[in-house]
């Protein structure tokens, strides 16, 4: 096991197209790290780097005390697994993961016996004497991690191990190679798409976008404190509504205004800005860039909205539902947005509908479109709103996130 | 129950007339499917039969008899011309050097096919120039290739001559084709250099299908290039591999024009293989009943490396 440590990586393939540009990062020994962004982030191509399958344009990577950038993939020490699992199709199961213990001319027996552990521990044993084009999806996608894990290497890199899989596979294998990493406590570095399984997987987790890293946080973190915009959009299901919205100084504190509707903004989240060196009072009276969850926003009308101050406050907003969506355990009630609170963000136009986060297709909720903008609202189920008869919502102001319009950072 | 079983019975009943209809025209649609298919294939069996089909079987009825290729009369003569085969000195020495051909000359293209798709296909600088002179070989037909190597082998002008002379190795200098102890294989290697193309061809196609990700997957597993080549890469394009090893391993059975062309089997018959020698005594000697059975000995052991090829093939699926 060891640390992976990039240093001002940068990959730029042929003369002008930047794929990474300048990534730092240090990752401690037995980490989960998940690299995520939408397509062409470039976060399969950091990993490539890592794994010595691409050239590193500039910039150091580490494993361990080594300066990896020249050592070609076998000297590196690292186990990689790949979305289409990359399974050796004329060998069966058993040939597969022992391969790389044959090259290294290790003692029959003992590749025998790792094989045979790792068989278990993922529940394949009875598949080692069959050939790749016998097993399921989720059979090749273990036999893969198997082939990793047999190696005993430094570090697992996995490109978008899940991909191919079908959605209830996904959740399971996740799960698993959760606890096989549990189990194992090898650094592991994880590329996807999927903001579900960063947030669910990861120790800490990678934002790119363009190349350039966004934030490094744990999924907490990211999801509690977003550092701009992009990453505020991409990480949390269904996605983070944004709308314009204009900050005010009210009795001696600030209040964000959009519409009829006025959010108190409380000294925790006024403290947050502080921290990020922003004073409020430099946007006082300008316009924001107001970030709400949907699970932040209440029917009114339940009792969970009695907790964020009930129907009658300022924090409340009259809209027509367009769309409800019942989850069974809770509603998401879709709205439009008036023309002139809708946030055109460029950074987040550029997510399509697979990058998005996957539950419910309320991904685009406070994104816009050429349909019009629409928000959401993840309410409790007891709701009884219904399509196209006027509702009152409540918004948890204490949770809310302002935006600098012009660097879309987060001021909170 | 006994409802639903009316029911359904009452459907079957309802279903059948439609089903009968449907189905009706059917096998007229298949008679004129079947009459223009035939329409289409006639032509292409009519040409088969005269000039394959019908040739084939004559000859098997002429390696019975001592027809001399002239005469209108012709002897039954039974085995005697397949018997002859076996004490004749000339065919033995052709069936030998054949055998020589087959074994070097099909397993040398391939190899080199298999290395040179090899070198191109994992990104070799300027792959587009090596493309070219790989493929070159394809597009020559065997007797300019024939003529090109005549001149290379040439005792005066020739290429190899003249390297091996500024070498200093004028001993080893000698007329290649007229060496009896290197005509047949500076034939054969002018022959190889022509299949490899072939191979070549093919087998860097087949690479195209190739899955990369198993390639890096055994890169990172700690392969090295021969390792990469041998152990992931050529067992993907195994029935590839095996076709153009059989194309090329029966070709060799049949060799002919590049021979003639060269050597036209000499010096002597230090050259001479089963096909050449079968020209020579059906259409030189006119010993059209005994070069009759000279091919059909090429046709069996023909047959024999199809049927090999076509087992292995089986076997592989």
């Amino acid at each position: 096991m060891a640390e992976v440590t990039l240093e001002e990586v940068t990959k730029v393939f042929g003369e002008d197209v930047i794929a990474v540009d300048k990534m730092n990062l240090d990752i401690p020994d037995g980490e989960f790290v998940v690299f995520v962004g939408p397509s062409g982030c470039g976060k399969s191509t950091a990993l490539r780097m890592i794994a010595g399958l691409e050239d590193i344009s500039g910039g150091k990577v580490f494993i361990g005390d080594q300066v990896v950038n020249d050592l070609p993939p076998r000297q590196r020490d690292i186990a990689m697994v790949f979305q289409n699992y990359a399974l050796y199709p004329h060998m069966n199961v058993r040939e597969n993961m022992g391969f790389a213990l044959k090259l290294r001319k290790m003692d029959k027996s003992e590749i025998s016996r790792r094989v045979e552990e790792a068989a278990r521990i993922l529940s394949i044993e009875r598949f080692l004497d069959r050939k790749p084009k016998a097993l399921s999806g989720g059979q090749r996608q273990r036999v893969a991690l198997g082939r990793a894990i047999v190696r005993e290497p430094k570090a697992f890199l996995m490109d978008e191990p899940l991909s191919n899989l079908d959605a209830k596979l996904r959740v399971q294998m996740r799960t698993e190679i959760a606890k096989l990493h549990n189990r194992i406590g090898t650094t592991t570095i994880y590329v996807t798409h999927d903001q579900t399984e960063a947030m669910t997987m990861a120790d800490r987790i990678v934002v790119l976008k363009d190349g350039r890293v966004q934030q490094i946080a744990t999924p907490q973190i990211m999801y509690d404190q977003p550092d701009n915009v992009f990453v505020a959009g991409f990480i949390g299901s269904p996605a983070m509504n944004f709308i314009v919205a204009r900050l005010e100084r009210q009795n001696g504190g600030h209040d964000v205004v959009f519409g009829k509707t006025r959010l108190h903004l409380t000294q925790e989240e006024l403290g947050r800005a502080k921290e990020k060196g922003y004073d409020p009072e430099a946007f006082t009276g300008k316009d924001v860039i107001l970030g709400i969850r949907p699970e932040h926003i209440e029917d009114a009308g339940t009792e969970a909205a009695e907790a964020i101050g009930g129907s009658e406050g300022a924090n409340t907003m009259d809209i027509e539902p367009q769309v409800i969506e019942s989850m069974g355990s809770e509603k998401y009630v879709y709205f439009e947005v008036p023309k002139e609170q809708a946030a055109h963000l460029d950074s987040l136009s550029e997510m399509t509908d697979d990058e998005a986060p996957e539950e419910g297709d309320g991904a685009e909720g406070g994104t816009s479109d050429e349909s019009g903008d629409m928000m959401v609202a993840r309410v409790a189920a007891e709701s009884t709103a219904k399509e196209a008869d006027k509702m009152r919502l409540v918004i948890d102001s204490s949770k809310v996130h302002l935006f600098d319009p012009e660097t879309e950072k987060a001021i909170f | 129950m006994k409802e639903a079983g009316t029911q359904t019975e009452g459907g079957g009943q309802a279903l059948a007339p439609r089903r009968k209809r449907g189905f009706a025209s059917v096998p007229a649609l298949r008679r004129q499917q079947a009459y223009y298919g035939a329409l289409f294939v006639v032509p292409g069996l009519i040409v088969y039969l005269i000039f394959m089909v019908y040739p084939f079987l004559d000859t098997i009825y002429l390696s019975f008899t001592n027809w001399n290729g002239v005469a209108t009369s012709k002897d039954w003569v039974g085995l005697s011309n397949y018997a002859r085969m076996f004490a004749d000195g000339a065919a033995l020495k052709a069936f030998a050097n054949n055998v020589v051909w087959v074994i070097l000359g099909t397993i040398s293209p391939v190899v080199i096919g298999l290395f040179e798709a090899l070198l191109v296909w994992s990104g070799a600088r300027a792959s587009l120039f090596f493309r070219v002179l790989f493929f070159l070989p394809f597009v020559l037909p065997l007797v300019v290739i024939g003529i090109v190597w005549q001149w290379i082998y040439n005792p005066l002008f020739g290429v190899v001559n003249k390297v091996l002379d500024g070498a200093g190795l004028e001993g080893v200098s000698r007329g290649w084709l007229a060496d009896p102890h290197t005509a047949l294989y500076a034939v054969l290697i002018a022959a190889i250099w022509g299949a490899s193309g072939f191979c070549f061809l093919i087998l860097h196609a087949s690479l195209q299908n190739v899955d990369m990700s198993t390639v890096e997957a055994s890169m990172i597993d700690g392969a090295n290039w021969f390792q990469r080549a041998w152990s992931i890469v050529v067992p993907q394009i195994a029935p590839q591999l095996t076709m153009v090893t059989a194309v090329t391993l029966i070709g060799g059975f049949s060799v002919f024009d590049i021979i003639y062309v060269m050597t036209g089997g000499g010096p002597g018959n230090a050259s001479e293989v089963l096909a050449t020698y079968t020209y020579k005594t059906a259409f030189e000697q006119n010993e059209a009943g005994y070069g009759s059975a000279l091919a059909m000995l090429i046709t069996v052991l023909s047959l024999i490396s199809a049927f090999v090829f076509v087992r292995v093939r089986e076997r592989q699926r």
